[in-house]
């Protein structure tokens, strides 16, 4: 069989596939459908992080900061004088003037009353000095570090994990420098930024890097998937592709 | 006019049935015969031709679509006539290259082998049945009507680049299917 017989056979398509792609006689709704699908994948994928993200944030962080805030606020009530005032005695007998000056000194920005500010400092010791509101603003920093790193790491898992769902490697052809991959998923929008490795078999059996970086670097088209590797001047053999945790076998 | 009243013109040997086949699917057909034989006076002459077949063939055919029956006579008449007159050198139209790419996927010259038609449209048919709407409609496009690449990437909001890699896949998926079906190619 040659390509007049294919050329030839292909008059006996299907009337419906024919028709189905006549432009002249009628629009094709397949690429607004594709583009309904792309933009449903872009929703899921991109928009629900973003929102699931932002949510975290008001549940998470804003009480957390909102709660250290309450603590610098509520370590000298105003209320209560003559139980500072006692306090105020004792801490004087214990500490120098230098001590009471310097406590002092610090206490103004803690204390917002002007009593408050006046009287001799609440902390009987001089552990206690490094103060209750510090000790539970470093708590509350510690705890927004923690969730802030929980959020990054969950953040950057989920996207890692996002790519190695959504790459979908099937099928990998090299032509001519250009490697063109067959894929069940949409590319990511940040792929761009993905590090890829290619690797072979060297002549004594051992694994090989032939090329590494970012998808940026090599990638012309995203859809298909075209990656120009022709600089690498591959040498005929078999050769992986892996990005994330994904590859695919490519033969050149 | 709907289909199925040309075709009745047709079927009562009304001369109105050429007319109004021309009105409705004259360019559409004028348009794939110009793909493939890239000249005016050849494409008006496989025009001429297919009215003639359209009129010779109804009735007895009954085409529930008519422009899918219409466009393939077209089609062929061009093919016919593109070979005859590029049977001595390779021509550098879309034609040319749209056989040339389809090399890829069948090149045997031999000639012992009588292929049958029929059973090679039903092959490729079903492996068409197998592809989005998206791939099928860029394959016919190509080599069925014989688009130039621009014109399938702008149809389908691709580019011509992306248009010529999925046709490449298309062609090693084909080829792979008629491997399968147990085709020498």
């Amino acid at each position: 069989m040659n390509n007049n017989d294919l050329m030839n056979a292909l008059s006996g398509l299907d009337p419906k596939y024919i028709d189905e792609a006549a432009f002249e006689l009628h629009d094709t709704a397949v690429q607004k459908e594709k583009a309904k699908i792309t933009r449903m994948r872009r929703v899921i994928f991109v928009t629900l992080p973003a929102v699931a993200a932002i949510l975290l944030t008001f549940s998470v962080v804003l009480p957390a900061v909102m709660r250290l805030g309450k603590n610098q606020s509520a370590s000298m009530p105003a209320s209560d004088s003559a139980a500072y005032e006692s306090a105020a005695e004792e801490a004087a007998e214990d500490a120098g003037s230098a001590y009471e000056s310097d406590m002092a000194a610090d206490s103004e920005p803690v204390y917002e009353s002007e009593k408050a500010a006046e009287s001799e400092p609440v902390y009987e010791s001089e552990e206690a000095a490094e103060s209750q509101p510090e000790y539970e603003a470093a708590e509350a920093a510690g705890e927004n570090e923690d969730v802030a790193s929980a959020y990054d790491s969950d953040q950057s898992m989920e996207w890692f994990s996002e790519a190695e769902k959504v790459f979908g490697f099937e099928k990998a052809v090299y032509d001519k420098g250009l490697l063109t991959i067959e894929m069940s998923e949409t590319l990511p929008d940040n792929a761009e930024e993905v590090d890829y490795t290619i690797t072979g078999t060297d002549a004594d059996g051992s694994e090989k890097t032939y090329g590494e970086g970012t998808l940026g670097d090599i990638l012309t088209e995203k859809e298909p998937l075209t990656l120009d590797i022709s600089e690498l001047k591959l040498a005929a053999g078999t050769y992986t592709l892996s990005v994330g945790d994904e590859s695919v076998e490519f033969t050149v | 006019m709907q289909d199925f009243e040309i075709v009745d013109l047709y079927w009562a040997r009304n001369e109105n049935a050429i007319a109004e086949t021309n009105v409705k699917y004259g360019s559409y057909c004028r348009k794939i015969a110009m793909n493939i034989v890239a000249n005016v006076e050849d494409s008006e002459e496989c025009m001429n031709d297919t009215y003639l077949s359209a009129w010779n063939t109804m009735p007895e055919e009954r085409p529930d679509l008519l422009a899918p029956y219409l466009g393939t006579i077209t089609r062929n008449h061009a093919l016919t006539l593109y070979r005859k007159t590029h049977s001595l050198k390779r021509g550098a139209g879309q034609t040319a290259l749209a056989l040339e790419e389809l090399l890829e996927v069948a090149d045997s010259s031999s000639t012992e082998e009588m292929v049958d038609m029929s059973l090679l449209s039903e092959h490729i048919n079903r492996f068409l049945s197998e592809l989005t709407a998206n791939d099928r409609i860029a394959f016919v496009r190509r080599y069925f009507y014989v688009d130039p690449l621009s014109e399938i990437a702008n149809k389908l909001s691709m580019s011509e680049p992306a248009v010529k890699s999925l046709l490449f896949r298309l062609r090693q998926k084909l080829k792979a299917y008629l491997t399968q079906e147990g085709y020498e190619l």
